[in-house]
């Protein structure tokens, strides 16, 4: 397993997008800091980056399809079959690759983000700052699972449909618009369409972050690592189910 | 007795309705090329594809180096080397690039193995291009490249000859001669370039519409091909005296149906009616015969179809 990850990791570090999107999420982030950088301390700043955390589901599932776009175009998975590799070393391999890609480029983010405030604004209260970091440090805490979730659930697509078209306007779907269509159905006024509504609204990757505007508690925390790692769970599980019978051509 | 190296026991594929391969037992042993012959769509690919883990057989079972059970026959996988169709790769990465991940994905030790290979397959000039950028040609070397590199003992090659220039052709010709005679290797390969098996393959496995015609060695198919004057008679045994003791030939076969088979005196069939007659042997047809690997696969499957 460790040298089918170090692998994926060698093609993932000759692969442009893999810069191209680092960068491009590292420019947007100095650049999202420069403008608040006159009138903002660092507390200031630290606090604007809490609100930003749904962009990591974005993130995990960008890097997710750097590793497994064209497995089924380029044809090369029959390569690591041929070999013996078995199919689940193959797919958990790959998520575990793409896992660390994602940990290492929201490092980067988080870290060009603070790191630039830091230089540019005042340092604030020490008081205020360390509250700050601490509400930081929960809400990273709490997204990491559901990041994780959206992560599985891209890998899960891109291994089960063929079509990486198909896979990404679903991944898309579940990521933007899956939550509000929900929200849609809860509105209706039939308990039997608004009930089951309000349940998979709940469990949704993207729900709890509008639960981070209210009071955070370990049990929101408890909440999202279950949301999060659920998903996580029936996705692979689903996802190994389906590429074990797949044809590999 | 040689060692098997594949063996499979009514494999069976089956997509929906369609039988694409229908209870094929075959057994290659240690040291044979075998030649897998059959026309496009015959089955030859999808049990290349069933030994590779590519698709799961339907029913049946296969052996690999003794090894039934799936986790062992992964294990036993790790011995081979494969090309199966058009080879792929990741078209941004170059062709060392390539051969690097799979290397490192493979645990093979030592970065040297990249560059023995892609020398072997005459790619050494082209290792630092992208993928994308190579011709059929240099991707079916490249393809090569991968199956030789971790020095497989079994060599499974899905129609390796496309795309290859007739110097390539040679090369690769020779390249597993070698292989086959100084490492042992064991090789399965796919054509319909028969003229081409025809050079390498110690044994046959001829196969059509999924079903296993025969198998066959080089040795007996040549003998069967042997050309030959066939005379049919009303009567082998007397016609079969009259030829030893009038020309003194001992280099025949009489078949069922009083069919002789005279391997001398192929330019004389004069001379072969005119001693027939003077024996009082009646002579029904006298005819030369002798095939090549085409004509004796055209002759299994009952001719070139026109649908």
């Amino acid at each position: 397993m460790l040298n089918y990850i170090k692998a994926e990791l060698y093609r993932a570090a000759h692969h442009m997008t893999v810069y191209l999107v680092s960068g491009i999420l590292l420019a947007l982030a100095l650049a999202f800091a420069t403008m608040w950088v006159g009138p903002f301390t660092f507390p200031n700043m630290a606090a604007l980056l809490s609100v930003t955390m749904p962009v990591g589901l974005f993130m995990a599932a960008v890097m997710d399809v750097v590793v497994v776009s064209g497995i089924h175009r380029t044809g090369s998975l029959k390569n690591e079959l041929s070999f013996g590799i078995p199919r689940s070393r193959i797919y958990l391999g790959k998520l575990t690759a793409a896992f660390l890609l994602s940990v290492m480029l929201c490092a980067l983010v988080l870290g060009g983000f603070l790191g630039l405030s830091c230089l540019l604004t005042a340092p604030g209260d020490p008081e205020e700052t360390r509250v700050v970091l601490a509400v930081l440090g929960y809400v990273v805490a709490a997204s990491f699972p559901l990041w994780l979730g959206a992560l599985s659930v891209t890998h899960m697509l891109f291994f089960a449909l063929k079509s990486e078209v198909m896979a990404a306007c679903l991944t898309a779907y579940l990521l933007l618009l899956g939550e509000p269509m929900t929200a849609i159905f809860t509105m209706i006024n039939s308990e039997t369409i608004a009930a089951p509504a309000r349940a998979v609204r709940e469990v949704m990757l993207t729900t709890p972050f509008w639960k981070y505007e209210g009071e955070l508690t370990w049990q929101l925390m408890a909440q999202n690592w279950a949301i999060g790692l659920g998903w996580l769970v029936v996705s692979t599980a689903v996802g190994l189910w389906v590429f074990r019978r797949a044809e590999i051509k | 007795m040689a060692e098997s190296v594949l063996v499979t026991r009514n494999l069976t594929k089956k997509y929906g309705p369609a039988t694409v391969v229908n209870n094929v037992n075959l057994n290659i042993e240690k040291g044979q090329i075998y030649g897998l012959v059959g026309r496009n769509g015959a089955g030859k690919t999808t049990i290349i594809r069933m030994v590779t883990a590519q698709t799961v057989p339907t029913e049946g079972e296969l052996s690999l180096f003794g090894a039934t059970e799936p986790g062992a026959l992964g294990k036993m996988r790790a011995r081979t080397g494969a090309m199966v169709e058009i080879p792929s790769f990741y078209p941004y990465l170059t062709a060392k690039e390539n051969l690097e991940y799979y290397r490192i994905q493979r645990g093979i030790p030592g970065k040297g193995c990249v560059d023995e290979v892609l020398r072997l397959v005459d790619l050494k000039k082209a290792g630092g291009k992208k993928f994308k950028t190579f011709s059929l040609g240099m991707k079916q070397r490249l393809g090569l490249a991968l199956a030789l590199m971790d020095r497989p003992d079994f060599l499974l090659l899905d129609e390796p000859i496309n795309g290859l220039d007739p110097e390539g052709i040679v090369e690769l010709r020779n390249l597993l001669l070698d292989l086959n005679r100084e490492r042992e290797t064991t090789i399965l390969i796919s054509s319909h370039i028969l003229s081409e098996l025809e050079n390498l393959a110690t044994h046959y496995g001829f196969i059509d519409n999924g079903r296993m015609l025969e198998q066959i060695s080089a040795k007996a198919l040549k003998e069967k091909c042997r050309a030959c004057l066939e005379l049919a008679v009303d009567s082998a045994p007397a016609a079969a005296r009259a030829l030893e003791q009038g020309l003194g030939v001992r280099d025949y076969e009489v078949l069922p149906d009083n069919i002789i088979r005279l391997y001398c005196h192929l330019d004389e069939p004069a001379r072969v009616t005119q001693l027939l007659v003077e024996n009082g042997v009646a002579l029904r047809s006298i005819e030369q015969k002798g095939a090549n690997l085409e004509d004796y696969f055209l002759s299994l499957i009952g001719g070139v179809r026109h649908d």
